[in-house]
């Protein structure tokens, strides 16, 4: 019997689909059966990732009853199966989510693991991947926003029953104001699967004549290698994931660089005491700054 | 090209990002609010919970002929439970596949069928079908683990 993993985060435009796509190839490269469904119902893209965009029977098909899953199975890229979800709107309009799970279900013990690529929001259909899966793996990127809107999703995960395991996140460029992967741990009380980096080659997946994941075109770029960290992880294989810390190395040359860096503005209330802040904004008031209104400079319209 | 990026904005300390510790704060305070413990022996308290938890205003559970099994309605949920099994079977027997029947008045009222009970739940908005599924499943898990109800 396989494992569902729906990959959900909240927000979209944080890497959900381009995180399925690669890391459902990285665990079929490890041995394992691997099923991707795009649950995207109304926002379908994984089948443009992998290059699958006009397949004949969709999950549409399935959801209206009108096929059955097994026809809806096409070979993926890189070994995997893949359910593509369609591009219409019309039966995208027809189609009731909430049958998902039973989809689903029906076809659990012919794969080891099924990715849920779902949908952002906390909409209907986002709320049927979720319950059609036994884990949720949510993705984040490391600011506030992202993490607000990942924390609603695991909030309705829970709600439904679903089980969140873990944090993914992503679009990690390690600059200050970037929320530490422990603040995030705290803050969602999950532990941390990857930390994928910010990285060029996968905006440049997109950019090609055919379409295909980055691991199958670059394999050796930084973000593959952590999705590849991930796939161990949910293989069993022990993996620690680094979280970078300030080595005295790294100390002693930000003290060093710190000479050179530029002073930030000093706030005015720091430079000449809040009082005399107080009696400048007092004497602003004293000017004249906005022009006497009298019936000479006053122009009515009729 | 990358590496003599990165040496020159950490020279010139270009990198002038900040983590917001104030929105930060207010999203962690989000979760507290939104953790439920439904580990209770007592029905009654745990389908309070159950409302906080899917965000509904009344639960009432009821057998398909009317009879009550669990309510949070204002006395024992007897006229909830009798007009909500009557219209699910007026409505099942005219349309036999009836899943869900949804009533839309100032409120919503919402009723399923779930192994052979009917769920009737009150809520100031339409609950989906699966958000309704999990709160029949998770009182089902608990009716059928704590016969002592």
């Amino acid at each position: 019997m396989g494992t569902v993993y729906a990959l959900a985060s909240g927000k979209g435009g944080v890497g959900k689909t381009t995180i399925t796509a690669n890391l459902g190839i990285s665990l079929a490269q490890r041995g394992k059966k691997v099923l991707l469904v795009d649950a995207d119902i109304a926002m379908a893209n994984l089948s443009l990732l992998l290059g699958m965009h006009s397949s004949p029977i969709t999950l549409h098909d399935v959801l209206l009853g009108e096929s059955s899953l097994q026809d809806a199975i096409y070979d993926g890229p890189g070994g995997i199966f893949f359910v593509p979800s369609g591009l219409s709107f019309e039966s995208y309009r027809r189609v009731d989510s909430a049958r998902l799970a039973g989809v689903i279900a029906s076809v659990k013990d012919q794969f080891d693991y099924i990715l849920l690529d779902a949908p952002a929001g906390i909409e209907t259909n986002v709320m049927s991947a979720l319950s059609a899966s036994d884990n949720v793996l949510l993705i984040t990127m490391p600011v506030s926003p992202s993490i607000a809107d990942v924390l609603k999703t695991k909030i309705v995960a829970e709600r439904l029953g679903a089980k969140p395991i873990g944090i993914i996140v992503n679009f990690v460029r390690n600059e200050k104001g970037e929320v530490l992967p422990e603040d995030i741990m705290k803050m969602l009380e999950l532990p941390i699967y990857g930390l994928v980096p910010y990285d060029n080659d996968i905006r440049k997946s997109f950019m090609r004549e055919k379409i295909m994941p980055t691991i199958l075109f670059k394999p050796n770029s930084k973000a593959v290698a952590a999705i590849n960290i991930i796939a161990e992880k949910l293989t069993g294989v022990q993996t620690t994931i680094k979280i970078k810390k300030k080595g005295p190395i790294t100390r002693f040359l930000n003290k060093l660089f710190s000479i050179f860096k530029r002073k930030p503005k000093q706030p005015l209330e720091e430079k000449i005491g809040k009082k005399r802040v107080k009696e400048k904004i007092e004497e602003s008031f004293d000017e004249e700054v906005l022009p006497e209104i009298n019936e000479d400079n006053i122009e009515m319209e009729e | 090209m990358d590496l003599l990026k990165n040496f020159a904005s950490r020279v010139l300390g270009l990198d002038n990002t900040q983590v917001p510790q104030k929105q930060l704060n207010a999203v962690s305070e989000l979760l507290s609010k939104h953790t439920f413990n439904t580990n209770t022996t007592d029905l009654k308290r745990f389908l309070k919970i159950l409302k906080k938890k899917h965000l509904v205003d009344m639960i009432c559970i009821a057998g398909r002929n009317g009879s009550v099994i669990a309510s949070t309605a204002n006395g024992n949920g007897l006229k909830e439970a009798i007009t909500g099994t009557a219209m699910f079977n007026y409505i099942n027997s005219e349309i036999p596949k009836s899943e869900t029947v949804l009533v839309k008045s100032n409120e919503w009222y919402m009723l399923m069928p779930y192994k052979n009970k009917v769920f009737i739940v009150r809520a100031p908005a339409s609950l989906s079908t699966v958000e309704f599924n999990a709160l029949a499943k998770e009182v089902e898990d608990k009716l059928s683990k704590g016969k002592s109800f």
